[in-house]
């Protein structure tokens, strides 16, 4: 079946999430994307968790391997200068697209900063992702999305009121800002099919946090006020919570929005007494009462089967949630319509689920092969797409400029 | 890469955007980047005017800096989508656009007579994109979903908040903005496609989806560790050992990870040098070879885990002492893995931000006023993207969009008028 991306050609010297993620969006699609990396200054995702088996190794990563899916690797050590031509003559003779994320300095210290390859390819694509930007008084901070997160404001706003701020999860900006830059991609290549000519995009993590909570900075920029953390609460709606429910850390959210839904939920609270008080019938009043509100709505999740209770809060068109572990996703019948786990066999990890594709193109439906071992594809590479020869690349493996971990 | 006079990426191109609250993100992206997208409001106004906070805390449909933020860029038209005129009306549009965007419950555009198959006849290489929270087909594809029972369903919510207390989403709304942008990229892809082959098609995204894609290195957890990750208030968990990383500073708090092993010992080694140099390094710290601090033993050795928490707390107790902008300025200058915990004041007025010239001010010539907007999606060598005008006001365009675009006559946009049409 055709694919968006068939006969894009793409290097991706990312590193950790932001470029690998968003040349993923390409690989999924049809691009054959090239993952330029190392074996003496491996990406750190190649050595964190999860593993296969919980053991560490450069090729047992399944947090590199979801990154990295459906791509091809090439192993350069590019303290050396040979391995710098090799990249570079990727760049400019092979290359629709260049994606990196290092800190401003690296590629230009490489020779492969976008002055350095666009005065030969005018059409080059080159995507530069970091921290804060490739310009500014701290373009050279360096972190993960963890640090561009709390800078973005992220943190200040999970938590509850009366705690410290909580830490989100992950690296929050990493996860938001690759649908950014493969959008971004996506209409630059565009462009250059109408125009023949490329461009450099230099996309901050920061700035894309920001982007993201434009309706909290105009509260700001307007009305002076400064958002802060409020554990699940929301002025629109009431009851609007997590509750408790059979089981161990078991629990179902309930989001009633309007008077409709909040019958509706009465109903199948089985119209108790204290349902009935006047103090709960309208929204203004459920706010008003909404600690005693949520007291009494999860002595009554408690005794409650989660997933039970939010199949039939559903069909009574309540929204209702069940909060899902991650074991739960891999059996959330929803989740299997739409196939969004690729169960793939990797050569080291063997089977293994890979998050899946976020929307449906019908037609071109896009698929997700499993990750590439570290330097995996150097001949198909070398001689295949840079036409090297056996004996150029004995030399060039022997010598250290293209390195491989192959088990 | 200065953007004044730059030209925007999608300018040849038009966008229906049919989308409720939850799908608002994605007409968004791209009017930001460039191309003409048309909303479509039931009379009286969209239901997201609704929304807060309000300009100046005046609740009124003219006055909602939700609108306001999530439609940028984008021109308005009235018009009842359940009226049996205005199937025709809505013909009429769809000929004129390259992609419809939706996020109505699945089937019901269908009955209307506007459904992707019905619109496909009508102009084969449509784009046409579908926002709902389960996706079009599958068992729960009529389940209604909020950003709450959402952040639920795809994990997300089970890693954050307290222990000792339910699951939290973050404060604001999140999963309609991440779906949005993913159905703009999905839409870009679709377009690209159509560009090249000549073919539209049907474009399906599920909120829930992206939801998962928020969870970073969480959901193979359980088939390689035989484990789900669970939340861990202000500590980092992640698979990183257990340490806390929300600190308490001088004017605040910020974030420090203390990680050791190669992703953190750089942080290590300059914060050894930073304590030493106030003579403040306590001797366990001294001559440590921080990258043989095995992050995988954490996990498991409740020895290592002290190991860490002592290290933590030692260095929290320094870091008590130092403002937020002291040790945001030596991360940057020594590479240490800290960033104050900013609010919005504080990355509104970020010097960062600023000098790139992220924040625009649109003009609101009805309010007699500018408003400051975040910002652009990036900086480019030869094009620019990001907000260029301010939301549209109800029915704003429709005398430009039905008049001069479609050639209905006023005295028809009138007639539709009284009847309620427009």
């Amino acid at each position: 079946m055709a694919r968006v991306f068939d006969g894009l050609k793409v290097v991706d010297f990312g590193w950790i999430g932001v470029g690998p993620i968003t040349a993923r969006y390409l690989a999924d699609h049809g691009a054959t994307v090239i993952r330029v990396e190392s074996l003496t200054r491996f990406d750190g995702l190649r050595m964190a968790p999860p593993y296969k088996n919980a053991k560490p190794g450069l090729n047992n990563s399944q947090f590199f391997a979801n990154f990295n899916a459906s791509k091809l690797s090439l192993g350069l050590n590019m303290a050396l200068p040979a391995a710098r031509a090799v990249a570079r003559r990727l760049c400019l003779e092979w290359a629709d697209v260049v994606i990196e994320g290092f800190t401003p300095k690296q590629m230009r210290a490489w020779g492969l900063h976008y002055e350095d390859l666009s005065p030969t390819r005018p059409d080059l694509v080159m995507l530069s992702t970091c921290q804060l930007g490739q310009t500014g008084p701290y373009a050279m901070y360096a972190g993960y999305g963890n640090m561009a997160a709390s800078l973005a404001g992220y943190y200040e706003i999970t938590g509850w009121a009366d705690r410290a701020p909580c830490m989100i999860y992950g690296a929050y900006t990493d996860m938001l800002t690759p649908g950014v830059g493969a959008t971004l991609l996506a209409a630059t290549l565009d462009y250059r099919r109408r125009t023949g000519k490329g461009q450099w995009i230099d996309l901050s993590q920061f700035e894309t946090g920001v982007n993201h909570i434009p309706a909290t900075v105009l509260d700001y920029t307007v009305n002076g006020r400064i958002a802060t953390r409020r554990g699940n609460r929301d002025d629109r709606a009431c009851p609007h919570e997590a509750y408790p429910c059979q089981g161990k850390d078991r629990w179902l959210t309930i989001a009633v929005f309007t008077d409709e839904e909040w019958r509706a939920l009465v109903h199948i609270l089985g119209t108790p007494a204290w349902v009935q008080a006047e103090r709960f019938t309208t929204h203004a009043g459920r706010k008003a009462n909404e600690d005693d509100l949520n007291r009494l709505i999860a002595e009554w999740t408690q005794s409650h089967d989660a997933e039970q209770l939010e199949s039939l809060l559903q069909q009574a068109g309540v929204p209702a949630g069940v909060v899902a572990k991650q074991s739960d996703l891999y059996e959330d019948p929803q989740l299997q319509d739409w196939g969004f786990f690729a169960w793939r066999e990797h050569k080291v990890m063997g089977r293994s689920p890979y998050d899946g594709l976020m929307s449906h193109l019908f037609k071109t439906p896009g698929d997700v092969a499993p990750a590439p071992l570290l330097g995996e594809h150097y001949e198909e590479v070398l001689k295949g797409m840079l036409n090297y020869s056996d004996e150029e690349i004995a030399e060039m493996v022997g010598q250290g400029v293209v390195e491989m971990m192959l088990d | 890469m200065a953007t004044g006079g730059k030209d925007y990426l999608l300018t040849p191109y038009r966008v229906l955007d049919l989308t409720g609250e939850s799908g608002l993100m994605c007409g968004k992206m791209l009017g930001d980047l460039g191309a003409e997208v048309i909303i479509v409001e039931p009379p009286g106004g969209h239901p997201a005017r609704a929304i807060g906070p309000f300009y100046k805390d005046e609740v009124h449909p003219e006055k909602s800096l939700f609108w306001f933020a999530f439609n940028t860029s984008k021109k308005g038209i009235t018009l009842d989508l359940t009226h049996p005129e205005s199937q025709k009306i809505c013909q009429k549009l769809v000929r004129h656009s390259d992609i419809v965007i939706e996020s109505f419950a699945p089937g019901y555009l269908d009955a209307l007579g506007l459904g992707y198959a019905a619109l496909s006849a009508l102009k084969p290489d449509l784009i046409f994109t579908s926002i709902t929270p389960f996706g079009q087909n599958g068992p729960r594809r009529s389940w209604k979903g909020t950003d709450l029972t959402l952040q639920a369903r795809c994990g997300f919510q089970y890693l954050l908040g307290n222990p000792d207390r339910p699951p939290v989403r973050i404060s604001v709304p999140m999963i309609a903005v991440k779906a949005g942008m993913e159905a703009a990229n999905a839409s870009l892809f679709a377009l690209f496609h159509r560009n090249t082959s000549g073919e539209g098609q049907h474009v399906d995204v599920s909120a829930q989806a992206t939801g998962i894609w928020q969870m970073m290195n969480a959901s193979s957890f359980p088939r390689h560790h035989g484990v789900d990750q669970g939340r861990a208030g202000d500590r980092y968990n992640a698979g990183f050992g257990n340490a806390r990383a929300i600190l308490p500073c001088a004017d605040g708090y910020v974030t420090f990870l203390t990680m050791g092993g190669h992703m953190g010992a750089p942080t290590l080694y300059a914060m050894s040098h930073w304590m030493e140099n106030e003579g403040k390094l306590p001797d366990f710290m001294r001559g440590k070879k921080w990258e043989e601090w095995d992050l995988a033993k954490l996990a498991t050795d409740p020895q290592a885990q002290q190991e860490m928490d002592d290290l933590n707390e030692t260095i929290a107790t320094f870091l008590a002492t130092k403002s937020k902008w002291e040790i945001f300025e030596r991360a940057c200058n020594e590479k240490i893995l800290a960033a104050p915990v900013n609010n919005v004041k504080d990355l509104v007025e970020h010097p960062q931000p600023n000098s790139r010239g992220f924040f625009r001010e649109l003009p609101h010539p009805e309010l007699d006023t500018e408003i400051l907007y975040p910002g652009h999606w990036a900086l480019m060598t030869n094009t620019q993207a990001g907000p260029r005008f301010r939301a549209p006001r109800i029915g704003e365009h429709n005398e430009e969009i039905y008049c001069r675009h479609l050639g209905y006559s006023q005295a028809q946009v009138q007639a539709w008028q009284q009847a309620g049409i427009v």
